[in-house]
């Protein structure tokens, strides 16, 4: 009976043991194994003894226990050596030491092995950092791609601290141009946005909503709507400033293509057609700065090395202040190409009568779209083309106008100003000419922030006599 | 082949005539022979008094009280029988011996006189000439709601039963002796009481992935015996390719009434969960994967979910939580389960009236199974010439189910693993206080579980009436008139509605659709008719003869109609009519077939000890094509005929065996052509189907007809050995066998010119060899304590002989399945990986990369799975795949222990399956770390940066490297042993044998209590087609689960 008995155990006490192996082979495909997958980023740090200050700082502004959490993060740690160079007023104030430390860590998963490219890395701080490699910011990842269970740690041969962007810069040094920083600074308007207004009625006559005042519009200023937004941290800008005789040469030198009514609004217009060109949207180090740079609006500027007077590196990009950047009007004020098919207005609806057409222009070899309007029946009808901001300048004006429907040449004219004005006599159109006609000169002796030039028709309302017909109207300055 | 049929039997006539060589043929004599003897319980070695002795239509003898007999016998060559109550019967060759001592062992033990049942006859195994294996299952009363397919796991050599999934009555796909054909069934017949049980699923069911079984609606209780036919079935004509299983429903054994009642309760125990990642570690993955599809940590770091403080966070309750998905898709559940069974009758006739209800809770919350059964067989003798039975059953089942298995927005199985874990079932407002309301689709697009568990309905009802008469009349002595004819009506109603609310929307080409609706019907009409004369005779006592000439006829009419709507107007809206009018899906099909097979069978027997048996039939069906090549012409339409021959020849019964140890040895061989005709209903014919065409139905030709389309043929050898030794204690069968496929269905490609694609041919063939074993030892014989152990065991090898163009590939669950000339069929044919890139300088040096679908190629990176470039051309492409698995086993079987000690017995069967290979699908979606998904926990380990060895790739969004493309990284042994019941009863000693109560047993049984294995999913025993080219892909399908079950039977 004692052998039956272990007949018996022995397969079931093998079968348990073969339970206890099966049951291991399928724990262990799903165990993590790997130690460090079972840390988290702030255990890392706290076993690196030389990260202790960091780790010390982690713990101070709260952010250890974020590292703790299972949220991803790559954390840039310089070594205790490094932290010794800390501004010491930083530590005591919470706001910018939680600043500076969130400007070491990364809320996504970043390996050098990954970011071959410049890689713009937003940090905790709100401040973006370039990422190439090894190289983070200013510095360089001396152990890099260590990870842990929410991240990766990269150990950094410095500190990153968290600069003021290009605006901030403006707004917070001292050592920033008074002059041009004060112009800006007087942009500032409350401008029309629907996004948060609160409707409070419809207006019955034109349908349109009526807005609760004060919620219809937000304090901006003109620079960052018509520029650069310099605040924006995502973006890269070169910003320029002019010290305050250089701002005011500049001033000085663009003041006679401004005229206005007032000596006010005369300064202010040149002012703001200075300052325009002072920001582009690409960082240039002081390395590698070119002679000239295109800004937004086109204009090239003249980049004399020598003016410069400070290079100030900010979280979003760069800032020059300059002795001198001498922007030429030539550059600054451009040709004026009007399309004929976009006209702002016509002096009678003749929709019915008005033909786009388009052609090949056998002299350049381009295509292009005119505008024809034919037997409109209007004597000396016009269309207008508006100009915005137009300078104190005088143009030669050309056009290129196409006879290719009627075998009669006829007539018409350019208006400058006004429909009436005399500037230019009526012109014959000849027949099949594909090359652009200059038209004369005229003198525009004030600044208008609105312009208008006319295509005028025959004063005549037989249709093979009155019609206009335009490719574009061509302004030159004539600088 | 007619030669090779008549050199076999040029053979067997030798063998035939060995015997009468080897020994002298003894002289008839008239005068008076006994022989003396004494009869001993081999248990107790104790003479056993009152045991029948006798020799069949001579004599017979009682033993007496010393277990001394003495019985006069024709010649000292005779066979003798012996019966005893609760004994194992016995037939002895006498061999020439005059005085024989014989040892009785108990009923219980299997043994070569125990009944088989062959297409004509009740006989036993000792007499059986052909590869059969024989299952009683009349101790199965415990495993209630098991299904016959499932229930012969492991029960039988060389049939592999592989249980589809864990939903209650889904049952087994069955092969026996492996693969025999690519297209066509692989499933053996099933007869039941002499009629073919169609057991086929016409037509998909419209709830995903589920099956329904025809089988579920035969009770295992009813049944008395199973009987496979493994090389024999050539008597089936075409229907036979895959070996028969004959079943035999409850007698009654005795005139006088008995009365059986059973109940039962289970409790089944839900899977252990799988382990998916925590919050806290998908909340880490979730972050990454993001990031690799493109967004910006301020945009991760701005959704609800990343946002950990509760001030000015509405939705903080909503996304930091912990649930177990698993726990609320999977439930501990219970089963119920009543029985009774009458029997009884007089001389003119005895039945057997059984019912039975069952209720199956399923593990899946809310699934369940309801079973409704009766049966009512009797036997008449109307005559003394006119006999008759009938069998007549009705069975309804009711189920209520869920999507499982690829069903990604709908299977709540599969949504609990990948649904985020710190989401809830309920909606939860901004200060933490939970809603009876369920959540809707969550922010990542996926569904909640919960929903599908409580809303979603898919239920069917599905009910069979069988019922056949057989009557039997004799002409005269020896010569008889048969007939059986039958009908089965099998309805199946299915519907579903899958609501809007909680489940995520599918997308087909003109609309999106939410709520989805449906409803089918499937019916099958079929009648059944055999007819046959028999003449049996027996000359001189030396020579048995047999033969039977019969037809059989079946029509079949089978139909499936569904309709399937969308997006009804409310989820309270949830039958098919109320979807949308223009989204509807009308559909169905009509099977329509006849078979005619007539049959022609010989037997023949030389002294009890060498058999012949010659089969043949002939068949027609409207299924084969008029032009089909082979076969015999009639009437302008072909017939296959098909010979089979088998021999055996009872080596113990000769002389030189008289005083062996060994009780029997026989020697069997066959060879048999055999046909399947599962060709599809109207392959040879040009059929239509409707196509619309902006708006426009018309007809269009559905492929193009093979008038030469037949049936596939088989060539089945098979050699047998059948030997008990040591008073049967120990009994041993052994089979080899090669089976061949020609004429294999295949489909082959056709030019793009002719508008289709592929065309069902001929122009295949297929081997399979193999050896099936079977052995049962009584290890300890002691009349209060018996130890019985059964090993059953199959293996076999498959090799394609041919199909067209050498090789083809077809996928399953995005697996590529090879099929090439030399090997076997369904290989898996993927990729292998090398482990991950550790480095970046690492995956350089390999300097590996894939071809986009532009065109331009991507380079395999730190992070990525190095894919072995089989050609060296350092792009991995379709050409870089080899074999890396085969899901065939090695082999195949189930070892059972069987204890008795005094009032308790208890019952063990290990199923097992060694060396099978497994496609892990599911592991596949939970480590392919590629999309929004939970996944494993494994894949913590996934690549984070240089320098980290781990064998799970970098989160990349959408995988665009295919670093989770079928490779061997999914490939698992799907090897295991289970303990896949246990039983232990008890039987009750009743006081007064003659009172109310006869008998009283109680039982504990456990299902699937154990499995050792080394597969990682949830269980490695699963099947999700009955087709050779999807074995072994684990697609989630719901898993099998343990079961408890308290049961007590009852007998007045």
């Amino acid at each position: 009976m004692k052998a039956n008995l272990r007949l018996i155990l022995l397969p079931v006490l093998g079968a348990l043991f073969l339970l206890a192996g099966c049951k291991k082979l399928t724990e262990e495909h799903n165990a993590v194994g790997d130690p460090a997958l079972k840390k988290s980023l702030m255990q890392l740090i706290d076993e690196n003894p030389d990260l202790s200050t960091f780790a010390g700082f982690l713990r101070q502004t709260g952010l250890d226990k974020e590292l703790s959490s299972s949220k991803s993060f790559t954390v840039f740690a310089p070594q205790n050596s490094q932290m010794l160079g800390i501004d010491q007023t930083i530590l005591t104030d919470a706001a910018r030491l939680k600043k500076l430390i969130g400007n070491h860590i990364a809320g996504e998963q970043l390996r050098t092995t990954t970011v071959t490219a410049t890689y713009r890395v937003k940090m905790l701080s709100g401040k973006y950092l370039n990422m190439q490699g090894t190289v983070i910011g200013d510095v360089n990842i001396s152990k890099a791609d260590q990870y842990a269970s929410n991240g990766i740690l990269q150990i950094v041969d410095n500190p990153l601290p968290a600069l003021d962007n290009c605006w901030e810069y403006m707004l917070n040094n001292t050592q920033a141009p008074i002059k041009q920083k004060n112009y800006v600074l007087s942009l500032f308007r409350n401008v029309f946005d629907p996004t948060n207004a609160v409707v409070i009625g419809i207006n019955p006559s034109t349908g349109d909503p009526i807005y609760q005042p004060g919620t219809d519009s937000v304090f901006t200023n003109l620079f960052w709507n018509r520029v650069f937004d310099l605040r924006d941290e995502k973006k890269q800008f070169t910003y320029f400033m002019l010290t305050d005789g250089a701002w005011d040469t500049e001033n000085t030198k663009y003041a006679p293509y401004f005229p206005t009514s007032t000596p006010d609004s005369s300064a202010f217009t040149t002012s703001w057609n200075v300052v325009r060109d002072f920001a582009v949207d690409t960082v240039y180090n002081p390395a590698n700065i070119p002679d000239t740079i295109l800004s937004k609006d086109g204009t090239k500027l003249g980049i004399d090395r020598a003016a410069i007077v400070r290079t100030v590196k900010t979280s979003n990009g760069i800032v020059y202040v300059m002795s001198k950047l001498d922007v030429m009007p030539l550059h600054k004020f451009k040709t004026i190409i009007l399309q004929a098919e976009n006209y702002n207005s016509t002096s009678v609806d003749r929709r019915g009568n008005t033909y786009f057409r388009d052609r090949f222009n056998t002299a350049t070899g381009f295509d292009f779209r005119d505008m024809l309007v034919l037997g409109h029946g209007v004597a000396q009808f016009n269309v207008r083309y508006q100009i915005n901001e137009m300078p104190a300048v005088k143009y030669k004006a050309y056009w290129m106008a196409l006879n290719d429907f009627q075998t009669a040449t006829h007539q018409q004219r350019l208006a400058i100003g006004g429909p009436t004005a005399a500037t230019f006599a009526y012109v014959t159109v000849p027949l099949l000419n594909y090359n652009e006609v200059y038209l004369g000169e005229f003198i525009n002796s004030r600044y208008w922030p609105v312009y208008n030039v006319y295509l005028v028709a025959a004063n005549s309302t037989t249709a093979a006599v009155n019609p206009i017909v335009c490719d574009y109207i061509k302004l030159v300055p004539g600088l | 082949m007619f030669l090779l049929f008549k050199r076999f039997f040029v053979c067997s006539l030798a063998i035939a005539f060995m015997p009468l060589l080897v020994q002298p043929v003894l002289a008839q004599q008239p005068a008076k022979l006994t022989v003396k003897g004494t009869v001993l319980d081999a248990a107790s070695k104790k003479p056993l008094p009152g045991a029948r002795v006798s020799v069949k239509d001579f004599s017979a003898a009682i033993s007496d009280n010393n277990g001394a007999f003495s019985l006069t016998v024709r010649t000292y060559d005779d066979n003798i029988l012996l019966n005893a109550d609760g004994y194992a019967p016995v037939q002895i060759a006498l061999k020439g011996r005059q005085t024989i001592t014989i040892n009785l062992n108990d009923a219980s033990l299997p043994n070569f006189q125990e009944q088989a049942i062959t297409p004509f006859a009740n006989t036993t195994r000792r007499d059986l000439t052909s590869a059969s294996g024989v299952f009683n299952p009349n101790g199965e009363w415990t495993r209630s709601l098991e299904t016959v397919d499932a229930l012969l796991q492991g029960r039988v050599a060389g049939l592999n039963s592989i249980r589809r999934s864990g939903t209650p009555g889904v049952g087994a796909n069955l092969f026996l002796r492996g693969i025999n054909s690519l297209y066509t069934t692989n499933k053996p017949l099933i007869v039941v009481d002499g009629m073919i049980y169609d057991a086929n699923d016409y037509g998909q069911s419209i709830i995903a992935n589920n099956y329904t079984n025809p089988l579920a609606l035969l009770n295992t209780q009813d049944i008395e015996n199973i009987s496979v036919l493994k090389d024999a079935a050539s008597i089936y004509g075409t229907k036979g390719a895959n070996g028969a299983i004959l079943i035999t429903t409850a007698r009654a054994r005795q005139q006088a009434t008995v009365i059986d009642f059973g109940a039962y309760t289970s409790v089944n125990q839900r899977p252990d969960f799988l382990p998916v990642m925590s919050p806290d570690t998908y909340r880490t993955y979730l972050g990454e994967i993001l990031q690799s599809k493109g967004l910006s940590s301020s945009e991760i770091a701005a959704m609800s979910f990343m946002k950990d403080d509760t001030a000015g966070n509405p939705e903080y309750y909503r996304y930091h939580n912990y649930t177990r998905w698993q726990d609320n898709v999977f439930k501990n559940s219970v089963t119920n389960n009543y029985y009774l069974k009458v029997t009884g009758g007089d001389n003119i006739a005895t039945y057997a009236l059984s019912v039975g209800y069952a209720r199956s809770k399923g593990v899946i919350n809310t699934t369940d199974l309801t079973r409704y059964n009766t049966r009512f067989n009797a036997i008449f003798n109307f005559s003394k010439k006119l006999t008759g039975t009938a069998n007549l059953s009705f069975t309804f089942n009711e189920q209520n189910l869920k999507d499982q298995g690829i069903a990604e927005k709908t299977a709540p199985l599969y949504l609990s693993l990948v649904k985020a874990p710190f989401l809830t079932s309920n909606e939860v407002n901004e200060k933490g206080v939970f809603s009876p309301n369920l959540e809707d689709v969550d922010f990542l697009g996926i569904g909640n579980p919960t929903a599908l568990i409580r809303n979603m309905q898919a239920y069917n009802k599905y009910y069979r009436f069988a019922g056949a008469f057989r009557f039997n009349y004799e002409i005269k002595k020896g010569f008889t008139a048969s007939t059986i004819f039958g009908v089965v009506y099998d309805k199946v109603r299915e519907n579903i509605f899958v609501p809007r609310k909680g489940v995520a929307n599918d997308t087909v080409s003109n609309a999106v659709l939410d709520s989805r609706l449906g409803s089918q019907v499937k019916r099958l009409f079929s009648f059944y008719t055999d007819s046959w004369l028999e003449y049996k005779k027996t000359f001189q006592n030396v020579h048995s003869f047999q033969t039977r000439l019969g037809l059989r006829y079946q029509h079949n009419d089978a139909e499936q109609d569904y309709a399937l709507g969308f997006n009804s107007a409310t989820d309270e809206l949830i039958s098919v009519q109320n979807g949308l009018n223009a989204l509807r899906q009308i559909g169905g099909g009509i099977g329509e077939w006849n078979w005619m097979n007539t049959y022609f069978n010989a037997e023949y027997g030389f002294r009890n000890k060498l058999f012949v048996s010659l089969n043949a039939a002939m068949d027609g069906s409207s299924r084969f094509g008029l032009a089909a090549k082979n076969g015999l012409s009639l009437g302008g339409v072909k017939f296959a005929v098909l010979p089979s021959i088998n021999v055996a020849w009872l080596l113990s019964s000769e002389h030189f065996m008289a005083n062996s140890k060994i009780s029997l040895l026989k020697l069997r061989a066959s060879y048999g052509m055999t046909g399947n005709d599962d060709i599809g209903n109207y392959t040879s014919r040009q059929t239509y189907t409707s196509q619309s065409l902006l708006g426009i139905q018309g007809l269009v030709r559905n492929g193009i007809p093979n008038s030469a389309i037949q049936w596939e043929s088989g060539q089945r050898i098979n050699l047998g050995l059948d030997i008990a030794a040591w008073n049967d204690r120990i009994s041993l069968t052994v089979d080899v066998y090669k089976n061949k496929t020609s004429n294999m269905l295949v489909y082959e490609e056709l030019p793009a010119a002719t508008g289709f694609s592929t065309i069902a041919t001929n122009n295949g063939s297929m081997e399979n060899t193999g050896i099936d074993a079977s052995l049962n030892i009584r290890v300890i014989n002691k009349p209060a304590f018996k130890w019985d152990i059964g090993l059953q065991a199959g293996m076999y090898r498959n090799k394609v002989l041919s199909v067209p163009n050498g090789s083809f590939v077809t996928s399953y669950a995005g697996a590529g399945i090879l099929t090439r000339n030399g090997e076997s069929a369904n290989q898996f044919y993927g990729w292998v990986a090398d482990g991950v890139f550790s480095t970046t300088a690492e995956a350089a040096a390999a300097g590996l990369s894939k071809k986009n679908a532009d065109g331009s190629l991507s380079a395999f990176a730190a992070g990525d799975i190095r894919f072995r470039d089989l050609n060296g051309d350092k792009l991995i492409d379709e050409s870089d795949r080899q074999v890396i698995g085969d899901p065939n086993p090695d082999f195949t079987g189930g070892f059972s222990n069987s204890i008795a000690f005094h009032r308790f017995k208890l019952d063990a069967l290990f199923t097992f399956s060694s060396g099978n290979d497994v496609y892990n699908y599911l592991r596949n979606k939970l480590e392919s770390l590629s999309g929004v998904e939970n996944q494993l926990q494994s894949a913590v380990r996934r690549w984070r940066a240089d320098g980290q060895q781990t064998d799970m790739p970098r989160a990349s969004f959408g995988d665009p490297m295919g670093n989770s493309r079928f490779s061997n990284r999914w490939i698992e042994d799907g090897s295991y042993l289970r303990l896949r019941s246990v039983s232990l009863s008890y039987d009750l000693p009743v006081k007064n044998k003659d009172g109310f109560l006869k008998n009283a047993v109680i039982y504990i049984t456990g299902n699937n209590l154990l499995t050792f294995t080394k597969y990682m999913g949830f269980d490695p025993e699963f099947s999700a087609s009955p087709s050779p080219l999807a074995q072994g892909i684990d697609t989630g399908l719901d898993p099998l689960y343990r079961t408890a079950t308290l049961g007590v039977k009852l007998g007045f």
